[in-house]
């Protein structure tokens, strides 16, 4: 096809000096990522564990308020105060 | 892999990946940046390299050939997705960028017109077609070693060859009507 003989008249050029540099950069960065992905993983753990200890002491503080279903019985039935007040006012 | 014996690869391959990278996008500041790309994989990827199945030219070229097609994909996703942004943000006076400027060095200015509207028409070929071509026609490559680099049979080769030159002339009288 004499069309694509147009391609021949292409000439090769030299690549960029500077090129180098990029990749020199390029590669440097590569080894420097690694501890920050660290540091990332580290604070998503501790922010886990935090989420998780949060909940448990929520879930805890939260049992404590309500007294068991059969206890509540046996108060009503006593007449018995679930405050701390020693006197009927 | 020690970083003096990347360079001495990079030196012996720096010109082959960045002229066959401006076969496929024919303008400096892309080239750049898919060289940079093959030989960083090249870095990474070095201690998997099997002598056994391929001279490390080959090995290279492979790797110039994909990086060169995802590069021009990933360019094409982005012109869309600024094409479907700039809907929504009509105040933007913002060019988008340009998919394809033609700023080819090697090319001299004579010939540029002819050889702008030729490199058109190859970009709208097949991957596999436009691949075959840039590597023989181009790149010089022997068919023999461009069905090494493709990973293809000779006869695969040919026949992508014949199939993009046949669609070029097709277009071509497209384009003269």
């Amino acid at each position: 096809m004499k069309e694509l003989e147009s391609l021949s008249k292409i000439n090769k050029v030299e690549a960029p000096p500077f090129l180098l540099t990029r990749i020199r950069a390029r590669i440097a960065s590569l080894n420097e990522a690694a501890p920050v992905q660290w540091k990332w993983a580290l604070a998503a753990t501790a922010l886990l564990v935090f989420a998780l200890n949060a909940a448990a002491i929520l879930k805890t503080e939260i049992k404590n308020d309500r007294p068991e279903p059969g206890l509540e019985q046996v108060i009503k039935g006593m007449n018995l105060s679930p405050s701390n007040g020693l006197y009927d006012e | 892999m020690s970083l003096p014996e990347f360079e001495a690869i990079y030196k012996e391959y720096k010109d082959m990946v960045y002229n066959l990278a401006l076969g496929y996008v024919q303008n400096t500041a892309d080239a750049e940046d898919i060289a940079q790309e093959v030989f960083v994989k090249t870095y990474q990827n070095l201690a998997k390299y099997d002598a056994q199945s391929a001279s490390l030219k080959t090995w290279i070229y492979r790797i110039a050939v994909n990086q060169s097609l995802d590069f021009i994909k990933a360019k094409k996703t982005k012109k869309r997705f600024g094409f479907i942004t700039a809907l929504f943000h009509k105040e933007s006076n913002e060019p988008m960028a340009d998919v394809h400027a033609f700023d080819h060095p090697g090319v001299l200015l004579e010939d540029k017109e002819e050889l702008q509207l030729l490199f058109a028409l190859i970009n709208e070929l097949p991957d596999k077609q436009r691949t075959a071509l840039i590597l023989t026609r181009i790149e010089d490559r022997p068919q023999k070693e461009v069905a090494e680099i493709m990973e293809l049979s000779v006869k695969a080769v040919e026949s992508l060859l014949q199939r993009g030159k046949q669609a070029l002339q097709a277009r071509m009288k497209e384009l003269k009507k």
